[in-house]
């Protein structure tokens, strides 16, 4: 379970985080959604610390991980980029098993097994040995997610996983977190595809301005939402 | 027949300090290089003093003649602490510290040129600095800086000359003393400049085959 609370972020005197509080539990998939700079990819970044935050704490199972244990919660965290990030001078095979094996100490031979299951998972066993050059945007997000599996994390970050894509391979993408949501995974994703978090995630978290304006069941936020800020909110991301 | 043997014979000699000034040149471009690397690393990392502290020494290092920097060392640092420092030990010493200050700022230059997703992509793995750095964002920079490295390494090849002002039997000096003994300076300083050349024509070369096995196709 993650527990944060009071989170803030400034740069300066802006404010993008704004005493953010919230309980995650195991296996929900929480869809993060805002309109532009309202602060959904700080807050994910400040769970796993790639942004310190300015105050306030995140507890994941019980264990502080604010100011120390980074470690720690990077192997129970994983994330995945909108701009995929695989490393560039590595095969898709190397960019599966290095963190493994330097970072967790896994064999070499079980490594490189768990990393073909995780390709034939995603498609993509075919690419094993392309580098990243050649691959296309929606293969190159489907390998960063199965870099992420690779480490067993118990949470991913999804930080809008499908924006840097063409609309065709958004699917494909999708397809792969769709099938993740019932692995018991922990999946926080910040996307504007509406579709997906009506029929994948379980609880909605709108922020506004740094703060989170709404905390609902996918459900309730999409029929039994009251607040003008969200439905402008809704109709422009439908409109879209 | 006698000019033509004299030819041979000067060409012979002069190029006899190929062997002394790659001595030179490589010993100080792995000097320079491993100095450069550790340099850069401060340059690019968090901590503030180890930061200042290499901005500073590439300051000093670029900012004062070579010449100046090898005196110091081989006739100007003895004097200090009594001990006579071989020419070989004073040239490769100052070329390497003089080299590292500006491999540090094309290593530097490199690593910046490097997308921050990589750093964060490693790190939200959970890799650490030394293995990131080493595996990751340092393989990708060194296809970016080889050009200027292998430049570098010319620059030091040609600025070794200047061990002949200690004395050392390099190129340089070879046709110095040809020169001097047979007062006819053009032919053999000649000789020099063609021996100079073909060294930078070898590591131009050696460094097109590096590139070419670094660059993207050969993956």
């Amino acid at each position: 379970m993650i527990v944060i609370k009071n989170l803030n972020k400034n740069y300066g005197h802006h404010v993008v985080l704004n005493h953010l509080s919230v309980e995650l539990h195991k296996a929900e998939i929480v869809a993060i959604l805002g309109s532009s700079g309202s602060g959904k990819s700080t807050f994910l970044r400040c769970i796993n610390r790639l942004e310190e935050p300015t105050a306030g704490q995140v507890w994941i199972d019980g264990v502080e991980v604010t100011h120390s244990n980074v470690q720690q919660l990077r192997t129970k965290v994983g994330m995945v980029f909108q701009n995929f990030h695989l490393f560039s001078n590595m095969s898709v095979i190397q960019n599966l098993v290095y963190a493994p094996q330097k970072v967790k100490k896994m064999p070499e031979s079980q490594a490189f097994e768990k990393a073909q299951q995780l390709l034939r998972q995603v498609g993509l066993e075919k690419k094993i040995k392309a580098y990243p050059h050649t691959l296309s945007g929606g293969e190159k997000q489907r390998i960063a997610i199965a870099r992420t599996l690779m480490m067993d994390p118990e949470v991913i970050l999804f930080d809008e996983p499908t924006s840097a894509l063409d609309p065709e391979m958004v699917q494909e993408v999708l397809r792969v977190i769709k099938g993740l949501a019932s692995t018991g995974i922990t999946i926080l994703i910040v996307t504007h595809e509406m579709n997906f978090v009506r029929e994948v995630a379980t609880r909605v978290l709108f922020l506004d301005h740094g703060s989170i304006l709404e905390d609902q069941s996918t459900k309730d936020f999409f029929d039994g939402h009251n607040k003008e800020r969200i439905a402008q909110f809704l109709n422009q991301a439908t409109s879209d | 027949m006698d000019s033509l043997h004299h030819f041979l014979s000067t060409l012979s000699y002069v190029s006899e300090g190929v062997f002394l000034t790659l001595e030179y040149t490589l010993l100080s471009l792995l000097g320079g290089v491993v100095l450069g690397l550790c340099l850069a690393l401060m340059k690019v990392g968090e901590y503030t003093i180890a930061r200042r502290a290499a901005q500073f020494y590439t300051s000093v290092f670029r900012g004062t003649p070579m010449l100046v920097q090898l005196s110091i060392i081989y006739f100007g640092a003895p004097s200090l602490v009594s001990y006579k420092i071989s020419p070989l030990m004073a040239g490769v010493f100052a070329f390497s510290l003089n080299s590292g200050a500006y491999v540090s700022e094309i290593i530097r230059s490199g690593i910046k040129t490097i997308d921050q997703g990589q750093f964060e992509a490693a790190k939200a793995l959970g890799i650490p600095y030394s293995l990131m750095m080493a595996h990751i964002i340092l393989p990708q920079a060194l296809r970016g800086i080889l050009p200027a490295l292998v430049n570098e390494a010319i620059n030091l090849l040609k600025e070794t000359a200047l061990i002949s002002t200690l004395g050392e039997a390099d190129i340089m000096r070879r046709a110095q003393l040809v020169a001097a003994e047979t007062y006819s300076y053009f032919e053999p300083l000649m000789m020099a400049a063609v021996c100079y050349y073909f060294l930078v024509l070898l590591l131009s070369g050696i460094a097109k085959l590096l590139e070419k096995r670094l660059s993207y196709d050969c993956y």
